[in-house]
């Protein structure tokens, strides 16, 4: 471990223990909650789009059936909130695995499926009986409200997730999801299993936003289909994620508390051109910095290779 | 129940060909420069605004306006096209960068409509004297058939364009093959911008179009358009012009025809199915000839 590696896990250290004690402090407790999900989202989407190459343009899905499935089971069933927030996780794993055969498609067919998965989603569940999902209205979960706690389980997941990232990086899998992304004929000549990497990664990258959307559901105490299936989530996640830079560990999340931190100033500021910038964000990223923060560090200083990867 | 069904086909041929011509215009961008335009709903809402904004200042009905608005398109595209053509292309992916790249273009775009034009919904008032005509027991809605006409007649010169002329010609043939393409002094480039020009001529007719099929207009429809266009020209073929005709009826009909028999808020969930399975079975869609890369 050099000095750079040192001082990379001493401010990711003092950065917890920053949010250990949020809580106590007179700051916005919303604010590092948001900070934390949106940290969350950007790293496991990363595994997915960063390390394997594939876009899920209906990322949403994952966060849109974890808020429904927290909520409808602790309101219509009554199972306490965290064992409802692991059901969560359970079932958006379990979608992941069912819409796994899109994963043969490659490039723009995958993103404009997972879309399209993602639209069907948003009106079944907002056409399911109101009995179970309360239509267009929701469901609220005020009784179970406890902001702190949930605070406190999203500080787990963020923390969980980054750990999950940084394990894939270092891996075998990691290494096999880099070589599917470059070129996956060569992959599997080289005998990589092609399909069983590509399906643990994408079960990966589903089950961190299912549980996030529990968790989030219960923070808000509110879910209804337009917020849980709002595309703009999904925007986000690829903004923040490709700010930092994809493909690396710490570029994403760096990239999440940079980025939440200038939409939440822009947007208190000025509501509607918010979406302006985020916008041409976007196209700006796209364009000019398709590698993000950490991937043009990487390129010119190459020795930071082992703090960012 | 016949006449319910009869209706719901003709509904479905008259949006079909609409839906065919707003494919067209997204399918020739990607067909020649792989690039996939998810601003293209958004685009075309732009176009609804200024017919809207025409219609206050002038008087210009829905018909009349499109002769403003093209030109004006055609001007955009070619702006777009020395903005982003070169960057695109040099990306690691050109793909997917465009498709991102438009996606922040549209947010900028429905941003732009909200401050300009606001969130109420605005309608163009309907020219002509007659709404619908019956024909016998089947109900005829005047402004669609308009529409229809439109696109028809605009399908009609673009595929004049492409098979009878000479610079058609280069376009379909950098669709078949850009390097070749290039080798024999073809200025692609200068190509890629005319057919800019003529993707964007078309999302103005169609813009336009939709204030006259439709009473109202809001800032947040350009989705809706972006993904029927995107079903469309998946299950005619991407890159294939002239399939998303095909593909604009098959969704047009499955629209209508499923409205009869089920919620008319669960038909979406139809067309994505419909698009979903097309892609798994078949994804170089119905006339499509390209193979995708695995």
């Amino acid at each position: 471990m050099n000095r750079y590696s040192a001082l990379a896990w001493a401010s990711i250290a003092a950065g917890l223990a920053f949010l250990f004690v949020v809580p106590l402090l007179p700051v916005s407790l919303p604010y590092f909650f948001y900070m934390m999900f949106w940290i969350t989202m950007a790293c496991a989407f990363n595994i997915i789009y960063g390390f394997v190459g594939y876009l899920p343009f209906g990322y949403v899905m994952f966060y849109g059936v974890g808020t429904y499935v927290t909520a409808v089971l602790w309101s219509r069933f009554h199972v306490p909130i965290p064992a409802a927030i692991l059901a969560s996780g359970c079932i958006g794993t379990a979608l992941a695995l069912a819409v796994a055969p899109t994963l043969r498609l490659r490039g723009i067919y995958f993103a404009i499926v997972n879309f399209a998965m993602a639209m069907v989603l948003r009106i079944l569940v907002a056409n399911l009986p109101f009995e179970w999902s309360g239509g267009s209205f929701g469901i609220t979960l005020s009784r179970a409200y406890r902001p702190l706690t949930s605070y406190y389980f999203m500080l787990g997941l963020m923390v969980l997730s980054g750990l999950t990232v940084l394990w894939v990086s270092r891996s075998r899998l990691g290494v096999a999801l880099r070589c599917i992304r470059d070129d996956a004929a060569a992959a599997s000549v080289l005998g990589i299993n092609v399909p069983v990497n590509r399906l643990k990664a994408w079960m990966i990258a589903a089950a961190i936003p299912s549980v996030a959307g529990g968790i989030e559901a219960w923070f808000t105490a509110i879910v209804d289909p337009a917020t849980s299936f709002n595309m703009m989530v999904t925007a986000k996640t690829i903004v923040y994620a490709m700010f930092g830079g994809l493909g690396t560990v710490i570029g994403p999340v760096f990239g999440a508390v940079f980025m939440y931190g200038l939409d939440d100033f822009i947007w208190g500021r000025f509501p509607v051109l918010n979406l302006l910038v985020l916008g041409l964000m976007i196209v700006f990223l796209i364009l000019f910095m398709p590698r993000g923060i950490a991937g043009t560090a990487l390129r010119k200083w190459p020795r930071l290779r082992q703090v960012v990867k | 129940m016949i006449e319910l069904l009869l209706m719901a086909v003709i509904s479905g041929v008259l949006m079909g060909i609409i839906y065919g011509l707003i494919g067209i215009g997204m399918n020739i961008l990607y067909g020649v420069m792989r690039i996939v335009n998810f601003a293209h709903g958004e685009f075309m809402m732009l176009g609804a605004y200024m017919a809207f904004t025409l219609n206050r200042l002038w008087g210009l009905n829905s018909l009349e306006s499109i002769f403003v608005v093209l030109p004006l398109f055609f001007i955009l595209g070619i702006l777009l096209h020395a903005l982003f053509y070169e960057r695109i292309q040099q990306s690691d992916d050109p793909e997917i960068a465009s498709f991102l790249t438009f996606f922040g273009i549209s947010l900028v775009i429905t941003s732009v409509i909200l401050l300009i034009w606001k969130a109420d919904p605005r309608g163009v008032p309907f020219p002509f004297s007659r709404v619908s005509w019956f024909i016998g027991p089947v109900f005829l809605p005047l402004g669609r058939l308009i529409s229809a006409g439109v696109c028809a007649l605009a399908i009609g010169i673009i595929s004049v364009f492409l098979y009878r002329t000479y610079t058609g010609k280069a376009v379909r043939a950098i669709i078949e093959n850009r390097d070749a393409v290039s080798i024999l002094g073809i200025d692609v480039r200068r190509v890629s911008a005319l057919v800019f020009g003529i993707g964007l001529s078309i999302v103005a007719i169609t813009g336009c179009l939709v204030t006259l099929s439709f009473p109202a207009i809001t800032p947040v429809q350009g989705q809706t358009y972006t993904t029927i266009a995107f079903l469309v020209i998946v299950l005619g073929g991407l890159g294939t012009p002239l399939g998303a005709l095909l593909g604009g009826l098959v969704y047009g009909l499955a629209e209508s025809v499923s409205s009869v028999f089920m919620p008319v808020a669960l038909s979406p969930v139809v067309a994505f199915v419909i698009l979903i399975l097309m892609v798994m079975v078949r994804p170089q869609g119905l006339l499509g000839k390209v193979s995708t890369r695995i």
